[in-house]
Order: structure tokens, then C-alpha cells, then sequence
């Protein structure tokens, strides 16, 4: 079932890209103060969406890799950060990035092993059934997100 | 903590959510940019941590159901809040919710000290609220 998270991944990814090229085009009709709103917006989402997409589908005993959807975060509020003139901006983007994806990576590690908040899943079955019902959930909510900026952005 | 009283904690959440939107709304021409955000992001984030906490600590073996409804329900508020001011806003509040509705019923199953820590937590809320409020009363 791994392939279906990999799917979600892409399909966010593909929306955070539309959504970038939007506000690339109506970046000189837009104030600076709206397109700093919707950049942190999509940025948190994002780095939320795909550092919980990439702790799901990473081995969880390899520990090198455990940092990668943390980098994630930051590569994502790195690229929104270009977007906007002024270069404060840039400190902020990385911020919501790397809180976008710690809290993602909390959320993967707690759903591959409920026992780290004393969640009562005891099988196998229903911690996958948790798993992807929650991943499929945000990828869903990371697409109306991102439908719903590029309809603000219009 | 009984829930009876848990409910009822829930119950006068969105009461005071709703009341609160009703009384921005009459009054929404006088919220400034950064006040519209401040109360979409606060109340919306407050409400979801609330809601998550508080429904997981009542019904501890619906994790799945609990993180759903909690981040829908912090999208919803947040979404409100901030679509009093401005479209932009509106997407904030509402991403802002749905995300610390995700985190809260992890939050709620750690707890061991309920009763202080959902206390707190209701004190800082209304005291959001009432921050907020007086805010709006001065300009």
C-alpha cells in the first residue's frame, strides 16, 4: 500500500507546484502583506503534508534518514521565501517550514508507533487502517488548500 | 474527569466560539489586518487544541475520528474568523486550525494532570477572547 502514499505525495506535490506558479504570475498585482499570508500559508501545509508522507514511507530504523523530512520543510519554505521582495521574509518562510515539517514528523512517527502517546491500537491491521486513513485525510485537505488559494489568488 | 463535565466543557466552547463570531461580525468594519489574523489564528488554533483534547480524553479509542473532527472543526472556526476581513485570511485561519487540530488529540492522550492542564488551557482561551475584545472596544 505504499505505492497509495506515494501517490498522495505526488498529487501534493503537484498542487504546491500550481500553487507556486500561480502566485509567480499575480506576484506584481498582489500587496506584499497578502502574498506573505498565502506564502505561509502553503508553506506550513506543505512542509506538513509531505514531511508526513516521507516519515510514513521512510525505514523508521535507519536514524540518518529521519532528518529528511525536516530538510524537506526548510527546501519548501526556501523556495515560497523567493517569491516575496523583501528579504526578512526569508527568516519567517524557513520558520514555517521547519514547523511545518517537525510537526509532520511527529505526527508519521506517532501514527508508525502509537505506543509513543499511549494510543490504544493494539494490531497490525488497524495501525495500517489509521495510517492511511489519516494520510489520505491531510493529502485531501493539502489539495482543498491549495484550491482554495489559487481561487483567492484569481 | 467525568464526562458529564466534559461535555459540557465542549458544549461552552462553541458557544462562546459562536457568540464571539456573531458579536465580530456585527462589528467586522472596524477589525484592522492584523487583529483579523490574530483571531482567526488564535481562536480557531484554541478551539481545535480544545476540541481534540477533550473529545480523546472522552472517547479514548477513536483516535482516527477524533483527529479528523477536531482539524475539521479548527479549519471551520479559523476559516470564519478570518473570512470576516479578508480572502487571504480566510485560507489562513482555516490551514492554521486544521493543522493544530491534527497535533491536538496526541496532545490529549499524554496528559497526565487533566484537570490543571485543560483549566489553563480554557483560562488562556478566554482570556484570548477577552484580549480580542477589548482590542475592538478601543479602536
Amino acid at each position: 500500500m505504499w505505492q497509495l502514499i506515494l501517490l498522495c505525495a505526488m498529487w501534493n506535490l503537484t498542487e504546491a507546484g500550481l500553487v507556486y506558479q500561480s502566485l509567480e504570475t499575480k506576484r506584481s498585482f498582489v500587496e506584499e502583506y497578502s502574498m506573505s499570508t498565502m506564502c505561509m500559508t502553503v508553506i506550513m501545509m506543505t512542509a506538513f503534508v509531505m514531511a508526513l508522507h516521507l516519515e510514513v514511507l521512510l525505514p523508521p530504523d535507519v536514524t540518518v534518514l529521519q532528518f529528511i523530512p525536516l530538510l524537506i520543510g526548510l527546501v519548501i519554505g526556501w523556495g515560497y521565501s523567493r517569491l516575496k521582495s523583501d528579504p526578512a521574509n526569508l527568516l519567517i518562510s524557513l520558520y514555517n517550514g521547519a514547523m511545518g515539517g517537525l510537526m509532520g514528523m511527529m505526527l508519521g512517527a506517532v501514527l508508525q508507533n502509537p505506543a509513543l502517546c499511549n494510543i490504544p491500537i493494539a494490531s497490525q491491521a488497524m495501525m495500517e487502517l489509521n495510517t492511511y486513513s489519516l494520510v489520505l485525510f491531510s493529502a485531501c485537505l493539502h489539495v482543498v488548500v491549495c484550491h482554495l488559494l489559487r481561487f483567492v489568488n484569481r | 474527569m467525568a464526562n458529564g463535565v466534559i461535555s459540557i466543557l465542549i458544549y461552552i466552547d462553541l458557544l462562546l466560539v459562536s457568540f464571539f463570531y456573531l458579536y465580530l461580525r456585527k462589528r467586522k468594519e472596524q477589525i484592522s489586518y492584523t487583529l483579523g489574523m490574530t483571531s482567526s489564528m488564535a481562536v480557531g488554533g484554541l478551539t481545535a487544541l480544545l476540541t481534540g483534547i477533550l473529545l480523546i480524553m472522552q472517547f479514548p479509542f477513536h483516535f482516527t475520528y477524533i483527529t479528523m473532527f477536531s482539524a475539521l472543526i479548527g479549519g471551520f472556526v479559523g476559516a470564519f474568523y478570518g473570512r470576516l476581513v479578508d480572502r487571504g485570511l480566510f485560507v489562513l485561519g482555516l490551514t492554521n486550525g486544521i493543522m493544530i487540530g491534527l497535533m491536538a488529540p496526541m496532545i490529549g492522550t499524554v496528559i497526565e494532570m487533566p484537570v490543571p492542564f485543560i483549566g489553563v488551557l480554557h483560562v488562556f482561551f478566554i482570556g484570548c477572547i477577552l484580549t480580542i475584545f477589548w482590542t475592538l472596544k478601543r479602536t
